[in-house]
């Protein structure tokens, strides 16, 4: 039992609106050309406002609930452009000091499997970090090592991490975990317009059961972890439970995209590895923030 | 939560906290099959009695005239409760909704209130040895006679068969016409002559459903649901409340129960905690997928696709949890693993098997070629 899962209109508009912005940043391109290059400028988004919906409505903020963030990481999710929005929405949604910041902001989360402890996304580009959320405090983003193993990710580790409370930890599990599940959406459409397309033994796979049966049970998984993350915006006591089914349902489908796509989907150049890297790191994200 | 949806869960608890029988609770899997029935038909009297039978269904033919949010909200408090699903699922879940959405008034006022009040009890005649995952193949031949239809045939895997008043039956109308437009449904009497009931022993040993042989039996030309000719459509409707939220959500209230246990013991034992929260996860994702779709009732293509997905989740979902009980040698819940593991073999055949419901959402959701 519990509160409403409709969105308010911030968030519809939002989510529209990101939608186009990607659209006309990349929209027909595939992402093996943008995914390690600067399609969308920071400017975009902040001359927007995106960045700040989150935030309240006393300081210009869009006054967002969680669930209208949900509808906006999926947008962002789709096209997994490389740019800091979600770790700035997020940081500007908690930290004064961040909604008074020039460009975007990050913060570093705990990550045991690195040789330096925190893990920051958009390490390269975001100027700021964001140190401690109870303290308010932001600190230049210290130079980090480059991580590149999700290129659309930007990411770097450092000697840092970031004091994020347990309410940030779940509210950013719920949005990365949205994005992983714009991610699966995004994958499932792809695989079902190739399944359609791609013919062999003169028929397109797509009717052949086995392919077929893949995609359905794609379509299962991509239906449920938008459910979990709708749910897990609402009840926070199931945040990171809901987040990190949401987020192994979304790896499921991106890796079954790859198969569905057969060969194609083994190149760099069709560039589903670039969604499988993303939600591979979002997962390790997750998995370091605060309960 | 809404003012009024708030008084309707504090009325619902305190209602099922007097209601929901102790001996179901405390020994629902040491009964033996004559008393499961027994207490599952009392349930549906029971409920009907307190207020509670067809929330979503109109007033006027005996249910509460709310939505499917009401269904969801009372289906999650009745979980909790660890309630028994009333006998009377058929006519509650399939009938009823198929007569509010294709019947006429006559049919409506005939039939809705006893299904409600478990006055009467359904079956649904729609397998036939021929014709399982293809419905369309049914065989039984209902001949038009003076004032109705005489029909002969077989049916099977009818569930409830032998204790049922009235079967939903899919019948051949027409030797001649095209598939499809060849099949009509018929509102038939279980209760007269020509109709043998054959109970199946099922893997479990259980016999919850039947081969039913009818002879010459007789359906008049008032309980003919829908157009002559209209079958398939007709069963369609009765298909999409099979596989849609208020039947997921009356599974759910069973799957609750099996998931308290395992993770308020068996899997303790087994030391397989994570992997039941894991299950515990996706068992609350059938409620809340049922409650997506709510809102999603005026965008057909969203609702379809938010609830065509529910009967593979949950089936299959069912089948892993009982693994784990049977797994876990629980001495106190052996024997209800036992007899659970077996039973739940047949969710993902039943209703549509998860074969039928793949191709369903690659063909219909998907839109991918056939």
């Amino acid at each position: 039992m519990s509160a409403t899962l409709v969105p308010t209109e911030i968030g519809v508009t939002a989510a529209e609106a990101i939608r186009d912005l990607c659209a006309r940043a990349v929209g027909g391109t595939p992402v093996a050309e943008y995914a390690e290059a600067e399609p969308l400028a920071w400017e975009v988004l902040e001359a927007g406002g995106w960045d700040l919906v989150g935030a309240p409505e006393a300081d210009g903020g869009g006054d967002a609930t969680l669930l209208d963030l949900v509808l906006v990481a999926r947008a962002w999710g789709e096209t997994i452009v490389p740019a800091p929005f979600l770790t700035s929405l997020m940081a500007k949604r908690w930290s004064v000091a961040a909604r008074d910041c020039e460009g975007p902001v990050t913060f570093a989360v705990a990550d045991p499997s690195w040789s330096q402890p925190g893990h920051v996304p958009f390490g390269t580009v975001a100027p700021h970090l964001l140190r401690s959320v109870e303290r308010d405090e932001i600190v230049p983003t210290p130079v980090g090592k480059p991580e590149p193993f999700a290129p659309s990710l930007r990411a770097t580790t450092v000697g840092v991490v970031s004091e994020l409370t347990a309410q940030a930890g779940g509210e950013l599990a719920v949005v990365w975990a949205a994005e992983a599940t714009g991610c699966a959406e995004r994958l499932l459409a792809m695989s079902v317009a190739y399944a359609k397309e791609r013919h062999q033994f003169d028929r397109p796979i797509g009717s052949f059961q086995a392919v077929k049966h893949t995609l359905s049970s794609m379509k299962v998984l991509a239906e449920t972890a938008e459910t979990a993350v709708l749910w897990a915006a609402i009840e926070s006591g199931h945040r990171h439970r809901a987040a990190a089914w949401a987020l192994d349902a979304s790896l499921d489908v991106a890796e079954r995209a790859v198969q569905v796509h057969g060969g194609m989907g083994f190149t760099w150049e069709m560039g589903l590895h670039f969604y499988l890297r993303h939600i591979t790191v979002l997962r390790q994200l997750v998995r370091g923030l605060p309960r | 939560m809404e003012p009024e949806q708030l008084a309707f869960a504090s009325e619902a608890s305190a209602w099922l906290a007097d209601n929901v029988p102790r001996r179901w609770v405390e020994r629902r899997s040491s009964l033996v099959e004559e008393e499961v029935v027994q207490i599952r038909m009392d349930w549906d009297r029971r409920l009907y009695a307190g207020g509670w039978a067809g929330l979503s269904l109109p007033v006027e033919y005996g249910g509460r005239g709310l939505g499917l949010a009401e269904e969801v909200l009372f289906g999650e408090l009745a979980a909790r409760a660890h309630a028994p699903d009333g006998y009377g699922r058929i006519g509650r879940i399939l009938t009823a909704p198929t007569l509010i959405a294709r019947g006429t008034d006559w049919q409506r006022s005939r039939y809705l209130q006893k299904i409600l009040s478990g006055t009467e009890f359904w079956c649904q005649g729609f397998s036939e040895p021929s014709a399982g995952s293809d419905l369309a193949a049914v065989k039984a031949l209902a001949r038009r006679v003076e004032g109705g239809y005489r029909v002969t045939g077989q049916k099977i895997w009818t569930s409830f068969a032998f204790h049922a008043d009235k079967c939903l039956f899919l019948a051949r109308t027409d030797e001649t016409a095209p598939r499809y437009r060849n099949l009509t449904m018929l509102l038939m009497d279980m209760r007269q002559p020509g109709i043998e009931i054959r109970p199946i022993r099922q893997i479990s040993g259980g016999s919850e459903f039947a081969e039913v042989f009818v002879d010459d039996a007789f359906v008049a030309e008032e309980d003919r649901l829908g157009a002559e000719g209209e079958g398939w459509s007709v069963a369609m409707t009765v298909l999409n409340s099979e596989r849609g939220g208020v039947e997921a959500v009356s599974r759910y209230v069973e799957m609750r129960t099996d998931i308290d246990l395992l993770l308020g013991c068996c899997a303790k034992l087994a030391d397989r905690i994570p992997e039941a929260e894991e299950f515990e996860t996706r068992l609350e994702l059938v409620r809340w997928q049922v409650r997506k779709a709510i809102t999603r009732e005026g965008d057909e293509r969203a609702f379809t696709s938010a609830t065509g997905v529910l009967k593979v989740f949950w089936s299959e979902l069912w089948q892993e949890m009982t693994r784990m009980g049977l797994d876990s040698m629980c001495p106190v819940h052996r024997d209800h693993w036992n007899l659970a593991y077996l039973d739940s073999r047949a969710t993902t055949i039943y209703a549509g098997s998860s074969e039928v419901q793949r191709n369903i959402i690659g063909d219909r959701i998907l839109g991918l070629p056939r």
